[in-house]
């Protein structure tokens, strides 16, 4: 899988949407007051420019086929984290009041972040030097400062983003230097240390792994993001269930439930497929316990089938240790 | 290949950026857009680890919120373990209170006490505390409204309190609760005044008790050394003098505690006769005011602990020798004992007659040898010996002061082998006792 650069995303806009040029006077003049964004050094017309310019590129919080109401448009900026927001565009234009407060309330809790998530606190404090050299804009694109504070919108909380950014920030740079590193854990690929399996009775044809690869990759996209989602953080990553259900904001049994579920269904769309495609019952069921190194055209599915499939009828999936 | 209209909407070759992330995980996304992160998230594993990083970096912080969205809901262990732990709580406090409150009471328990013989008086034997101070208005206070609530009458008007000193209020106590007045002390004041003295220290604690009876001029001091245990004593109570003036106003049918304002002990002056009974037995105000106790027993922070009429029930009478006692010690000495051996030593007071036999073992009987029962050894060694109580002749005039102190443990050399029993151990040691079954150590 291609390592690529973080770049914004643009969730693509319908033609229509954000049709509105400006906002009614008193909506505008409500959510300037609420930003306190004059104390950043925004004025009421830069405030609206920022606000248009993300109720457009998010479509006002709508998919992007239908064209957002001005209730929803208004809906969509109430919702919006005015103050963070007018804080980090104060602090992308230099303005020293807003990097007054933006130390102020973000200094300690972005250290504490950074060590927390370099898991080192002297690496911890490395990145967040780093991080807001970054942010004040030393770094120049075309002869402009450039701050990724632009890049806030307030959906979230400037403290949130800060955050995600640190994570971006230290992944990037360990997906970089990790083939210099002399250890061997920590590759990014779970089945490159995986002890070598045991000779099967009977090797797969290479026919029938194709066809098995085929055969999963169709059922996996069959899964809702949701499921599949569970199944990568799961297995691949090996979150504890704890994990994965705060970010996705369930009870981490709701999580153990859509995961035996979903292996389950997984393993009845896999037999039906494999059926279908002309394998008998006990060969779909023989090709289910083929070595996942042998499967090839999966892509980036690199999912560990093996374990997937030949645990799939046990119960309830444990907690991990350290949950 | 993609059948998933969203997914081909999606440019799954790049990824989202730390603001669709983290309102992600904040979920504050819309569930389309929320949809296409996920997903990105099922193939992406480097968003997957910027995204859990990102979560762990905020439980180290806030471990069970984020983005003040309770992510664990309430359950209901939790919410019962909540109220167990107000249970607690209240445990604890009243616990907290109790030993608080506990030795008020018994704060001089233990107390070692001197009781000088009115001819001797002004003197201060023991060593001059830290600092020298006025008792604390609150606690004049608390001595008011003990003092008060122990005699069973409203408590004064609340006294001016100033630069600290002692105001105290009047009491009066009940007579039915009163032994009748001796005739000395009867012959000697209708009005009596005590000044109290309290000076805590930090190994010992002096009470000085003057006992005045104007008009008459039956005025007497007192002093009490306290070895005040300090581990009973207010921990918050700073280490000061503290003077109290107490003035028993002892009408025919009833007896007044009046306190004000007074000088210390220096200034107070002897009296010629003796008010103060030497020698004074018994808890708390029991033998105090000799046939009619006044007041309660002082606490380490000036307050009047106890009422007299319950001093008065709890305060063992003084033991006092009589021929049948003195004929029932003599009978028994060398008679055989529970214990199979001969009593080596016997003594006997106020029908309470002990024994010792041969093996050291102590034994007391309640009915002139009759029935004994063993006395449980509270003491290091053998005992060899038990004396008697030695009885004085009263000579209070009708009026005796002491404290609990003055009767627990009249230990110091100038005091006598008063009215307790004793025993002597293998070890030269001198246990005394009031009643034969507890005994501290001289």
């Amino acid at each position: 899988m291609g390592i690529t650069p973080s770049q914004p995303v643009a969730i693509p806009s319908a033609s229509g949407a954000a049709a509105a040029e400006s906002f009614p006077d008193a909506l505008l003049q409500a959510l300037w007051q609420e930003a306190d964004a004059e104390s950043y050094g925004l004025a009421r017309t830069d405030f609206e420019a920022v606000l248009l310019a993300i109720g457009t590129r998010q479509n006002n919080g709508q998919p992007a086929a239908i064209t957002p109401t001005q209730e929803q448009q208004a809906a969509f900026l109430r919702s919006l984290r005015l103050s963070d927001l007018a804080l980090a565009r104060g602090c992308a234009l230099g303005n020293e009041h807003a990097w007054e407060r933006f130390l102020a309330l973000y200094r300690q809790p972005l250290t504490r972040a950074a060590i927390a998530i370099t898991g080192s606190d002297t690496l911890g404090r490395e990145l967040a030097d780093a991080i807001y050299a970054e942010l004040y804009g030393l770094n120049l694109r075309d002869g402009q400062r450039r701050s990724p504070l632009d890049s806030y919108q307030g959906r979230g909380s400037l403290l949130g983003w800060l955050r995600t950014t640190l994570a971006q920030r230290h992944v990037d740079h360990h997906r970089k230097t990790w083939r210099e590193e002399q250890l061997p854990e920590a590759t990014g690929d779970s089945t490159v240390n995986d002890p070598p399996a045991a000779t099967p009775e009977k090797a797969p044809q290479p026919e029938e792994l194709a066809l098995l690869a085929s055969a999963i990759q169709h059922c996996l996209v069959k899964q809702s993001a949701e499921d599949r989602f569970l199944l990568a953080a799961y297995y691949l990553d090996q979150r504890t269930l704890a994990q994965i259900a705060r970010t996705l904001n369930v009870h981490e049994a709701t999580i153990s439930r859509r995961l035996r579920r979903a292996v389950e269904d997984l393993r009845k769309d896999l037999l039906r497929d494999l059926q279908q495609r002309g394998l008998s019952k006990r060969a779909a069921q023989e090709a289910l316990g083929a070595d996942p190194r042998d499967l090839t055209g999966v892509g980036d599915l690199d999912l560990q089938f093996k374990k997937l499939l030949q645990f799939s009828q046990s119960g309830a999936f444990p907690e991990k240790a350290g949950s | 290949m993609n059948t998933n209209p969203q997914l081909d909407r999606y440019q799954l070759d790049l990824h989202p950026d730390a603001e669709s992330l983290s309102a992600f995980a904040e979920h504050q996304l819309p569930e389309h857009e929320r949809q296409l992160i996920l997903a990105h998230l099922a193939t992406c594993a480097r968003c997957r680890q910027i995204l859990f990083l990102a979560q762990d970096s905020i439980e180290d912080e806030k471990p069970a919120t984020a983005g003040g969205v309770l992510l664990f809901p309430a359950k209901e262990p939790t919410t019962k373990w909540r109220y167990a732990w107000g249970a607690l709580a209240a445990g604890v406090a009243l616990a907290t209170i109790s030993i608080f409150l506990y030795p008020r009471h018994q704060a001089i328990a233990p107390e070692q006490a001197k009781v000088v013989p009115p001819n001797h008086i002004p003197t201060l034997p023991v060593a001059a505390p830290p600092r020298e101070g006025k008792m604390q208005p609150s606690q004049a206070e608390r001595l008011q409204s003990s003092a008060s609530a122990a005699s069973g009458v409203r408590p004064a008007p609340k006294p001016e309190a100033s630069l600290g000193t002692v105001t105290s209020g009047v009491v009066s106590a009940n007579p039915t609760a009163q032994p009748a007045p001796t005739q000395q002390q009867a012959a000697a004041a209708s009005s009596t005044t005590l000044n109290i003295t309290l000076k805590p220290a930090q190994s010992s604690q002096t009470v000085e008790v003057q006992a005045a009876a104007p008009p008459l001029s039956q005025s007497e001091t007192a002093t009490v050394n306290v070895a005040a245990d300090q581990a009973q004593l207010q921990p918050a109570t700073p280490p000061v003098t503290e003077t109290m003036n107490a003035q028993v106003v002892q009408p025919t049918d009833q007896i007044k505690l009046k306190g004000r304002n007074v000088q210390p002990l220096t200034a107070a002056k002897a009296a010629p006769k003796a008010a103060v009974a030497k020698g004074g037995t018994g808890n708390g105000i029991g033998g105090g005011v000799r046939g009619g106790a006044v007041g309660g027993p002082v606490s380490a922070n000036g307050a009047l602990a106890r009422s007299p009429a319950s001093f008065a029930k709890m305060a063992p009478r003084p033991l006092t020798v009589t021929p049948e006692d003195e004929a029932a010690a003599r009978n028994t000495l060398g008679k055989t004992l529970p214990s199979g051996l001969p009593a080596i030593a016997t003594a006997a007071a106020s029908h309470h007659l002990l024994a010792v036999d041969a093996a050291g073992s102590v034994f007391l009987s309640e009915d002139a040898g009759a029935v004994w029962e063993p006395v449980s050894a509270q003491w290091t060694g053998k005992a060899v010996l038990v004396l008697p109580p030695q009885t004085a002749p009263d000579q209070s005039g009708g009026l005796a002061i002491a404290g609990r102190a003055t009767t627990d443990a009249p230990s110091q050399a100038a005091a006598p082998r008063s009215a307790l029993f004793e025993i002597v151990t293998d070890q030269g040691i001198h246990w005394t006792s009031s009643d034969g079954r507890v005994w501290r150590a001289k």
